[in-house]
């Protein structure tokens, strides 16, 4: 199936991308939607809220029977969970996107802190968490995250600007991989897509480069400015610049990678939403995900025999290699003040954000 | 992590050599990221199908989103 090199990613086509998940706040009467449901666990009365990607109906039954209680899982939609904080009716355990999520609703108190929890568990030491865990972490009085209370446990995180590759399209196009050390310059990578990329009767055939990262382009030129040796936030992150030396060189790749129409971009979005069926389906030849893709392709014995994985590549001299999501439950609590969330992003629309780019229920990573 | 298949072992060795560099970078407390990525997904369209200088798109990404994060600042303090 031809790629339409053109057209935005319309509301149906999200709704498709995104497993059906989206609800729009003014569809929600304050209360969760339980978008699928469990037999319950016998003789619970007490009811867990949990928003995450869909259950499989049996791990839910198992899980209740586990907990004895019942659980109501509501998909996970951003635009859903300011309307339910809103509503003063949040869900008791969220997976979020702890990198970019936590400074937001710490500020705002709408998280809960989980120090006493870990200070009582047997089980979950703190000191026995990966580093990543902390980006779960904020100190309101300094604004800083990485320290403070621990709003939050990583399910498993990546270096989300790596890329995968696939062998046997690289050499139909006879270009000679990129290496398993050294990591390839932007303009390097950007040249690479343009001479993977395939085109019948001027559409887009065969993605030479889909460069995007997760968490949408702000965290692509948050990393690019990064490698650049710049910072696209402000030391006390209250204001971007994107006029910097460092900045305006991530800005004009990401041009230039968007107008020569290579992959998909904030211009002409993928229409499968994410990268793996492109990826499965031989129309793409690099892309950008990080370590969990693997567990998605080593599920198909014959695309894992043509992919290989590569290092993050470089805009500028410093080697970075962030992870740009760490996703994790963490337990929302119910706001004290008028503040709403999403008050101070009321563009904020699901059938334009780039989390689209998250992947679908079942395509958790190893 | 599973490394009984080619694939495996060399996207693990990949890994296991980039975790040096791993980082997490600074995002602001006063806006959700996902706004500010519907402000660049409603700028940068614009900007390539016109050509517009990369400079000139800095500025208007600059006064966009620095306006967003204003009025968050106002509202957290």
């Amino acid at each position: 199936m031809p790629v339409a090199p053109r057209g935005s990613l319309d509301r149906r086509r999200f709704l498709a991308a995104s497993a059906g998940a989206a609800l729009t706040a003014a569809a929600l009467p304050g209360c969760a939607s339980s978008v699928d449901s469990g037999s319950g666990a016998k003789g619970a009365k007490e009811t867990l809220t949990i928003m995450d990607v869909a259950w499989e109906k049996k791990d839910q039954q198992k899980v209740e029977q586990e907990l004895g209680m019942n659980l109501d899982i509501v998909t996970y939609d951003i635009t859903k969970l300011n309307a339910m904080l809103a509503g003063n009716n949040p869900p008791d355990v969220v997976r979020g996107i702890g990198a970019t999520d936590v400074p937001y609703f710490a500020a705002r108190d709408l998280m809960t802190d989980l120090d006493s929890y870990f200070a009582k568990s047997d089980v979950l030491k703190p000191s026995d968490l990966a580093p990543a865990n902390d980006v779960w972490r904020y100190d309101s009085e300094t604004k800083k995250q990485g320290t403070g209370p621990r709003y939050g446990m990583a399910k498993d995180y990546s270096q989300d600007c790596m890329f995968w590759y696939r062998t046997d399209l690289f050499e139909a196009a006879e270009l000679e991989l990129p290496s398993d050390t050294e990591p390839l310059s932007c303009d390097e990578w950007l040249d690479l897509g343009k001479r993977l990329v395939k085109r019948r009767l001027g559409k887009v055939k065969v993605y030479g480069l889909s460069a995007g990262t997760l968490g949408g382009p702000l965290t692509t030129f948050m990393w690019m400015t990064a490698s650049a040796g710049g910072s696209l936030f402000a030391d006390d992150l209250a204001t971007v610049d994107f006029s910097s030396p460092e900045a305006l060189k991530a800005l004009q790749w990401y041009l230039d990678y968007a107008k020569a129409d290579i992959g998909p971009s904030v211009v002409n979005p993928n229409p499968d939403g994410w990268d793996w069926p492109t990826y499965q389906a031989n129309r793409m030849a690099m892309a950008t995900d990080g370590y969990w893709f693997g567990g998605t392709i080593g599920g198909d014995a014959k695309i894992a025999e043509v992919s290989r994985f590569a290092p993050a590549p470089q805009l500028g001299s410093h080697r970075v290699s962030p992870a740009s999501a760490a996703p994790a439950t963490g337990s929302p609590r119910r706001p004290r003040t008028r503040t709403p969330p999403g008050s101070t992003s009321s563009t904020t629309s699901p059938a334009s954000s780039p989390r689209t780019a998250r992947p679908p229920a079942g395509a958790s990573p190893p | 992590m599973p490394r009984d298949t080619a694939f495996h072992k060399q996207s693990y060795d990949v890994q296991q050599r980039e975790l040096p560099y791993f980082s997490v970078l600074p995002v602001s407390p006063y806006a959700q990221v996902d706004a500010l990525n519907v402000v660049l997904t409603k700028v940068l369209p614009n900007a390539v199908k016109s050509g517009t200088a990369a400079g000139k798109v800095a500025d208007t990404l600059n006064s966009q989103i620095n306006d967003q994060l204003k009025r968050g600042e106002e509202l957290v303090g």
